[in-house]
């Protein structure tokens, strides 16, 4: 396994805002999941921690809750993205393309010999 | 509505419906222990060290609610609330105490409002008319009579006569001296 990745803030919302953009309407427990096996187990979260960003989430209208039954028949809360937050997920998205694209310029100029 | 905004409202309301969220919270994650313990049941763990395993994936229950509530709603009113409400509760078995504590507040604050409403009246304010500093007084030393209600004809005489030739500025007077006139 890969050493974990340290996260930088804001980071595990934007990963919790895509899953759901991509999965539909999931419960906490299988947005935890997902956001691992995607990070191919890089990011081993501590699984209440995603609870936090799910009251953030929906503290701003992006994401919504509503109980339904999970797949061992147990009254589960599942979250679903908000149109808001679809929206927002698409301006973040770009935001970080960008910002990823220079910090990887940036570190493959170091690596040029200095003239 | 701006992120913080509608977080701020979000906050707020929760703090009315703290029973019913707590609950809903704990709910939410005995499902999600539940669902973690099922998937390491099926790598083979005993039901117990499956169970045990989950909450440690999980962060431990305490603690996640703990993060919950915080996140949830506003920690430092709910705390200045309980705190108060504390208070509130122990001056009511407090009763004397706090009656005398009352009285005594009460009687400072009449007090220095006593006392800041006459110097403010006598030293703060303004004379209630125009130029004040052009405001002369004159001692009346005319025999009987002393103020200028009571004055005779030829005290009023005198007055003017003392008038221009004895002026004194008055407002060194103001406090000891109830006599007093504009000056023309």
């Amino acid at each position: 396994m890969s050493p974990q990745l340290e996260m930088l803030k804001g980071t595990l919302d934007l990963m919790v805002l895509q899953t759901l953009e991509a999965m539909g309407a999931l419960h906490g427990y299988g947005i935890a999941r997902r956001i691992e096996q995607i990070s191919g187990d890089s990011i081993l979260l501590n699984q209440g921690t995603i609870y936090a960003s799910l009251v953030r989430l929906q503290q701003r209208g992006l994401i919504r809750s509503e109980w339904g039954s999970s797949e061992n028949n147990r009254r589960a809360k599942f979250y679903s993205i908000t149109r808001r937050g679809s929206r927002r997920l698409a301006e973040t998205a770009e935001n970080w393309e960008q910002l990823s694209t220079v910090i990887a310029r940036f570190f493959a100029a170091q690596k040029e010999p200095s003239r | 509505m701006s992120d913080a905004l509608r977080a701020f409202f979000s906050r707020l309301q929760a703090i009315f419906s703290r029973t019913q969220l707590d609950e809903d919270f704990n709910e939410e994650l005995a499902a999600h222990v539940d669902l973690l313990a099922a998937e390491n049941e099926k790598a083979g763990m005993a039901p117990e060290e499956a169970r045990r395993s989950a909450l440690v994936r999980l962060g431990g229950r305490e603690l996640t609610r703990e993060i919950h509530r915080e996140t949830r709603g506003l920690p430092f009113l709910e705390i200045f609330w309980q705190d108060f409400r504390y208070a509130l509760r122990t001056l009511r078995r407090d009763a004397r105490f706090f009656i005398a504590a009352v009285y005594i507040a009460g009687l400072g604050i009449g007090a220095s409002v006593t006392i800041f409403s006459v110097v403010n009246t006598l030293l703060l304010r303004p004379l209630p008319f125009q130029e004040p500093h052009a405001l002369s007084g004159s001692p009346m030393t005319t025999g009987e009579a002393v103020g200028y209600r009571h004055k005779p004809y030829r005290s009023t005489l005198s007055w003017s006569s003392a008038r221009r030739t004895n002026r004194f500025p008055i407002w060194p007077r103001i406090l000891r001296s109830t006599e007093w006139a504009t000056a023309s």
